[in-house]
């Protein structure tokens, strides 16, 4: 619900999420928070507030990453 | 040979057209093998192609011919077919897998640009394996093009970060930085190749013809980014997970003694999809879209948002920005 007293859609999730996190939905909007799902080019779909967080367990897990580089540590360089 | 200048007035004239215009070793080659209209069954009947099967005759007549081949930069549209149907068709040959290889030009109007968030990436290398199964890397030697370091809170300091962490991520107190090629409106590497196998193209991708390059790999010592790899043996793939979507001057199949890089997966990027990397981010840390673009999403994180590229002070005008929240 909104202050105002209108239903939230699911879809919508932003809308209610907006109430406290005003920055992340400003940014959201503009291209600095979020997932674009389709191309860089043309129409732009982006993934939705509960797309990515679980409303009640909002921060993404930690897990094991990807294999590491093979690479040595050289004097003076790099990785 | 020499194909008809004048008919393709756009790109290039041809591999004929570069100075000095007389006779010199790699044209002398060029007649030879492919001068005459009978070209295949003329070389099909010399001793040096001489061959126990049709088969194989016909890949060492492709591989002869793919070695007397120009620079793609100065091919006429022609050539460039030629070039991309004898690849296919090696491709076929050599290692039975059907590959379809794209020369598509930049869209006009177009500059990429890429924006990474540091307060979100978390060190997942999701990107890294997306970026390995798009672009064909060499798995025997396990290339990577990405590189995350993680670095303590506080300090952006890559001498000390570490980009090869196995452990849980992202660890407490510390933060991740991914770096790979930054395609630099004023590249470093381009100015030093001596035989011009690498140049930026009108989208302003670094790339390169991996068939011109000469392995010198001076490209690498002028890198100031550590962003150009180099094959020490002819890479492997299995047949199985090559990606058959592909680019001459992207993810094509390399081979030993020449240099690669990131391309900004030109392939998926020309056709207005995202480079592997952006689209595989599980955190939605990369930012990827058209610098001349005032509504894209890479335009509002400039506009609005704390932005630094590594190394600035260099001048090379990296197309390439990290951002925090």
């Amino acid at each position: 619900m909104t202050p105002q007293g209108a239903p939230v859609t699911l879809t919508e999730s932003y809308r209610l999420c907006a109430q406290c996190h005003f920055q992340q939905v400003e940014a959201w909007a503009g291209g600095g928070h979020g997932k674009r799902l389709d191309g860089w080019q043309g129409r732009r779909v982006v993934m939705g507030c509960g797309d990515c967080h679980d409303p009640h367990q909002p921060a993404i897990e930690k897990r094991i990453p990807f294999r590491a580089p093979q690479i040595e540590r050289t004097r003076g360089h790099n990785p | 040979m020499k194909s008809d200048g004048a008919t393709a007035p756009l790109r290039g004239e041809g591999q004929g057209s570069i100075p000095p215009k007389g006779i010199d070793r790699r044209r002398a080659l060029g007649m030879i093998a492919g001068g005459a209209s009978a070209g295949m069954q003329a070389l099909g009947a010399c001793a040096p192609f001489s061959a126990a099967t049709e088969e194989e005759r016909e890949v060492k007549t492709l591989a002869w011919q793919e070695y007397i081949k120009g620079n793609y930069r100065f091919m006429t549209e022609e050539e460039r077919a030629a070039t991309i149907a004898r690849l296919e068709r090696l491709s076929k040959l050599k290692r039975n897998t059907e590959v379809g290889i794209r020369s598509t030009d930049a869209q006009p109007g177009v500059q990429f640009g890429y924006a990474f968030n540091i307060t979100k990436c978390k060190g997942y290398r999701a990107c890294v394996q997306a970026c390995i199964n798009e672009n064909n890397l060499d798995r025997k030697a396990a290339t990577q093009y990405i590189r995350i370091f993680e670095m303590e809170d506080g300090v952006i300091d890559l001498e000390h970060g570490d980009a090869t962490y196995e452990h849980e991520a992202p660890a407490e107190g510390h933060f991740y930085m991914g770096t790979q090629c930054f395609q630099c409106a004023d590249p470093p590497c381009v100015k030093v190749c001596p035989v011009g196998a690498t140049w930026q193209e009108p989208d302003g991708i670094t790339v390169i013809d991996y068939d011109w390059c000469i392995g010198c790999r001076y490209c690498m010592a002028a890198c100031p980014y550590w962003a150009r790899r180099f094959n020490w043996s002819a890479p492997e793939v299995p047949a199985a997970e090559v990606n058959p979507n592909q680019h001459y001057l992207s993810n094509r199949a390399r081979k030993m003694g020449v240099v690669e890089k990131c391309t900004f997966c030109l392939h998926r990027t020309r056709q207005g999809r995202l480079p592997a990397c952006a689209e595989a981010c599980p955190t939605g840390a990369r930012v990827f879209g058209n610098l001349l673009d005032p509504d894209s999403e890479i335009r509002w994180v400039l506009a609005n948002k704390r932005v630094f590229r590594l190394k600035e002070e260099l001048n090379t005008e990296p197309r390439f920005w990290y951002f925090s929240d």
